[in-house]
């Protein structure tokens, strides 16, 4: 390779990654506690946000009686069959108001006696609201579908993208030299060089699916319409069915146990949990079906899927479907899995979990290094050198941005949880939680030294995490599932052993660090 | 978890374990224990049986997907449980490879006209690419899964000039080059309709 050009590569690596590095950084750690999206949202629940539970067979009545009581719901209304991740509910839907775009949470279910329990209800939905930090690393503005974030993160993913390509190009000249390599004893420099190697290289083919399936899902509408106008101009680029003449009365709808058989004639395997209606009394009437494929290459996290007509059951739109999607139709979901790892079932889940955490030190390491590489060193018998303004900036940056990550979803987390008892502003009060929790550190890596707030902050994050398992367990007996609530005190305490292992270890090492650091 | 999945799992861990341990910058044993060759050759027959294994209770590309990301996060983790501060065995240096010829005096960067040109010039090319993809190969495949495969074939296409186009010397060289093929691909897109 030409000198010339590993040293652009170099360049290239160097402004792509500490450009896109922190709000990745964000985006990683928030998208592997989305491995668990279902599980938190019950987690933050108590007994009281829940109604009772009913039999397979008592939903069509339900989901009837839902719609007769409140038309509003045929609008957008979810069903959870038995089968469904834990849920709140057996039926939720939301209503907007027209002319604010504010939301109201409403959920039903049946009584002992069949009848009807309908209310508003205010949960705090906490994984969902993780979920919306995952994928706009919290940027502000817009709403759900549009979000400036989703913009920008789009875009911070293209320069993701060529940062990956680039480090590959600089790591290959001396890549027998330096694969695995792990050398402590050099200089710090070297050890997170050799730390970031390792955390890119071998998670490579991993980093370069979520860049690309994320550039998709943020600019997916610009790319259909770039296809809309330059190849596919007046003709369609979906098959739509046109509507049937048909009564779309309530009493119309198919059955549960006829959905069921008709999917299970085109997917066998297939496990029906969740309904999404959308339309119903419509023309434009549809419903898509979720259902478990474990071990398939499935659209969702969780969840294979199947849209259909919800009053015909007509084949509808079967693309989705893995055993009839074909190759073209494989290589679509395949993005879709690899992106949320729902290949594999709850195996897979914690595996991807472990690997966003794993991203999310990749770039952790990369802007230690990019700081660490342009350290101004004092010369012996000399003062120690004056840093450049945007070393010292960004070496703050860092251990703000990062520990206030950690702080702001943990805080979000306790808010979800102690707030969550029928409060209605429970959702307003999570996302103060975590803007809180995450400017506090940033604020406070430039009031004292870096070190001094990277200790203090993992020492605050293991607080606020011991407190998450002492609020689980106070509440451990109006809480919705004994399994979820050992499973976060378990991860919690995992965490919180290694962040108090990493603060004692940066407190022993603080008297060592160069006056000259950055750090310092 | 099913046993299927956890003997799996433990079987590519073992995968995992053998390859480290044969590369020549292991840092667990003074000298290898294996040679390179006979660790890869280990591995891979152990990842083919990890892959069996998980076949069981996964579909087939389902159980590769699933042996692909454990290697990478085990490979990921492995080389931080180390017993020595740096590989023991000195790698014989093969150099980098990186020579320095007479333009690397003159060579200039051109940043923003090798950016702003390849991120224009390749959306245009990745979009007729992966029209014509999907018109010469997917002609049977349902129209949905043709239009969201193509779709997706665009930003592949698009990211890879932008991350290329810094090994030119000349920018406009190959950017000309781009603008020509994807002119060449929209008018065959018209003639084909």
């Amino acid at each position: 390779m030409k000198l010339q050009n590993y040293k652009s590569y170099q360049q290239v690596h160097i402004w792509t990654g500490i450009i896109s590095g922190l709000l990745l950084f964000i985006c990683f750690v928030a998208g592997a506690l989305t491995m668990f999206k279902a599980p938190l949202n019950i987690w933050a629940m108590h007994e009281k946000n829940a109604l009772p539970a009913i039999e397979l067979n008592q939903y069509d009545s339900l989901i009837k009686t839902v719609l007769q009581t409140h038309p509003d719901a045929s609008k957008e209304m979810t069903v959870y069959l038995p089968s469904a991740q834990p849920n709140h509910a057996p039926v939720t839907w939301t209503i907007e108001d027209e002319a604010t775009h504010t939301h109201t949470f409403w959920h039903a279910s049946l009584d002992s006696s069949g009848e009807l329990v309908s209310e508003q209800t205010h949960i705090s939905a906490i994984g969902d609201f993780l979920d919306h930090i995952h994928r706009t690393a919290g940027i502000p503005g817009g709403d759900d579908h549009d979000a400036l974030g989703i913009f920008v993160m789009g875009f911070v993913s293209i320069l993701y993208f060529v940062a990956i390509v680039s480090g590959l190009v600089i790591f290959l000249p001396t890549w027998f030299k330096d694969l695995f390599s792990l050398r402590k004893k050099k200089n710090g420099k070297r050890f997170w060089v050799d730390f970031h190697n390792i955390l890119g290289i071998t998670a490579l083919p991993f980093h370069i699916i979520i860049a690309i399936t994320t550039v998709v899902f943020a600019y997916h509408d610009i790319l259909y319409g770039s296809m809309q106008q330059w190849v596919y101009k007046d003709s369609p680029m979906f098959n739509r069915p046109a509507p049937t003449e048909m009564n779309r009365g309530v009493d119309n709808l198919i059955s549960i146990a006829q959905l069921t058989k008709e999917i299970t004639d085109i997917e066998p395997e297939f496990e029906i949990a969740e309904l999404r209606f959308a339309g119903l009394g419509t023309p434009r009437a549809r419903v898509l079906v979720g259902g478990e494929l474990v071990g398939e290459i499935i659209r969702g996290p969780d969840y294979a899927f199947w849209v259909t007509d919800p009053y015909t059951a007509s084949s509808g739109y079967t693309a989705m479907l893995p055993s009839i999607s074909g190759v073209p139709g494989k290589v679509v979901n395949s993005f879709f899995t690899l992106h949320f790892g729902g290949f594999g079932g709850s195996f897979i889940h914690w595996v991807y979990f472990a690997m966003g955490l794993s991203g999310a030190l990749l770039f952790l390491t990369g802007n230690v290094v990019w700081v660490e590489s342009r350290r101004k060193k004092q010369i012996q018998n000399k003062a120690p050198a004056e840093q450049k303004r945007s070393v010292r900036i960004m070496a703050r940056l860092t251990v703000g941005v990062c520990a206030g990550t950690v702080v702001g979803i943990v805080l979000s987390l306790l808010a979800a949880k102690v707030f969550s008892i029928d409060n209605p502003n429970i959702r307003t009060y999570q996302l103060i939680a975590y803007y809180i929790g995450f400017f506090t550190p940033v604020l406070y890596s430039f009031i004292v030294t870096p070190i001094k707030a990277a200790i203090d902050s993992l020492y605050l994050s293991s607080l606020l995490l011991l407190a998450t398992i002492g609020i689980t367990l106070y509440f451990s007996s109006s809480s919705l599932s004994a399994s979820i609530d050992i499973g976060v005190c378990l991860v919690s305490a995992t965490i919180l052993l290694a962040l108090l292992t990493t603060a004692r270890h940066l407190q022993k090492r603080r008297s060592a660090i160069p006056i000259d650091s950055v750090w310092a | 978890m099913n046993s299927a999945i956890l003997i799996g799992a433990l079987v590519c861990l073992l995968a995992n374990l053998v390859f480290y341990a044969g590369c020549p910058n292991q840092q667990w044993f003074k000298k290898s224990l294996l040679s390179f060759n006979t660790a890869l050759l280990i591995a891979l027959a152990l990842l083919v049986l990890s892959t069996a294994i998980f076949s069981l209770t996964f579909s087939l590309p389902a159980a590769i997907y699933t042996i692909i990301t454990l290697c990478m996060l085990l490979l990921g983790t492995l080389p931080f449980f180390t017993r020595y501060t740096a590989p023991l065995k000195s790698v014989r240096s093969r150099g980098t490879g990186l020579t320095r010829d007479e333009s690397y005096t003159t060579f200039k960067a051109h940043w923003w006209l090798k950016t702003i040109g390849a991120t224009l010039i390749s959306f245009p090319f990745a979009l007729f690419t992966s029209s014509l993809i999907s018109l010469l190969f997917l002609s049977n495949t349902p129209l949905d899964v043709k239009s969201q495969f193509l779709m997706w074939l665009i930003v592949p296409f698009w990211l890879t000039p932008i991350s290329l186009i810094f090994f030119a010397k000349k920018p406009w060289l190959p950017l000309a080059l781009l603008s020509l093929i994807t002119l060449f691909e929209f008018s065959v897109l018209q003639v084909l309709g």
